[in-house]
């Protein structure tokens, strides 16, 4: 069976409806699961007052990584379009926010507020917690690398990027573009 | 059936030549030593795909919606088929 690259069938309107769906409700889960995206790569479990923040974070973070991996996909390839690079960015954040259905948890909750409970001294979750937090680690591991696969099928087809030198510019952007993101954050 | 026009040696490779035409009609036998245009020396679906974008008036748009796949993946192919001509005349220019 051979899967088939979404970004080799559809474009345009298609991506473009389906990027905005995915982070509105995106956005929308996130503040009931009460996260925050600060950075590219980011999910952090905090207070979340008002209801905008986690889509202004998504929109920062899709503006800085569809302008870094535009400007790189431009060096690859003159021909790229900023219209093809946004839509990957979209999706590709999708992972990032079913990582914040957690947060919806009543028992993810209470072994994050024993977590913050600690604040800097040794903490004592219920084994039920640890369990919980090791299942959530590895699904972020598996968030955080569904989101590089997309990018980088995205990326190919946006920029017909191929060769390893290709590869290694694709993952300076996403990485500078976590940096500048962070400092973003910071500033902003 | 369809028979695939051969273009290189089976042998050693080389780009072959046109050695002789025959007129289906009279049978009359032209002989000579005439290069396969550069055309003829892409491979079918690269053959395809430009007949595609000259009926199509060059509208890569057009041709994603007929051929059921993205903006992005058409234009690439054309590149892929501008790179491979770029080879070709540059391979032509070399044996010249």
């Amino acid at each position: 069976m051979t899967i088939v690259n979404p970004f080799a069938r559809y474009s345009g309107n298609t991506l473009w409806a389906a990027g905005i769906f995915v982070t509105i409700v995106g956005s929308a889960i996130a503040y009931a699961g009460q996260a925050r995206y600060d950075g590219v790569l980011d999910v952090h479990f905090s207070e979340v007052t008002e209801f905008y923040r986690p889509l202004l974070d998504n929109m920062l973070n899709t503006g800085c990584l569809a302008l870094f991996l535009f400007a790189t996909g431009r060096y690859i390839n003159g021909k790229t379009r900023l219209a093809d690079i946004v839509p990957v960015v979209l999706l590709s954040r999708l992972p990032l926010y079913m990582l914040s259905l957690f947060g919806m948890n009543a028992t993810f909750n209470a072994a994050i507020q024993d977590i913050r409970s600690g604040d800097g001294i040794a903490f004592s979750p219920e084994l039920s917690g640890i369990g919980l937090l090791l299942l959530i680690a590895v699904c972020g591991m598996a968030a955080l690398i569904a989101v590089v696969v997309i990018l980088r099928y995205g990326f190919a087809v946006a920029c017909r990027a191929r060769t390893v030198k290709h590869w290694m510019l694709f993952a300076g952007a996403v990485l500078c573009s976590e940096l500048v993101s962070k400092l973003l954050f910071y500033v902003l | 059936m369809r028979y695939k026009l051969p273009v290189h040696c089976p042998s050693c490779e080389t780009a072959l030549q046109v050695s002789g035409l025959t007129c289906p009609q009279c049978h009359t036998v032209v002989s000579g030593n005439y290069d396969i245009p550069l055309f003829l020396r892409l491979t079918p679906e690269e053959q395809e795909f430009i007949m595609q974008f000259v009926q199509s008036s060059g509208s890569l748009k057009e041709m994603a919606a007929q051929l059921g796949n993205s903006y992005p993946t058409v234009r690439n192919r054309l590149d892929d088929i501008i790179d491979h001509i770029q080879h070709l005349q540059s391979a032509g220019h070399d044996h010249s």
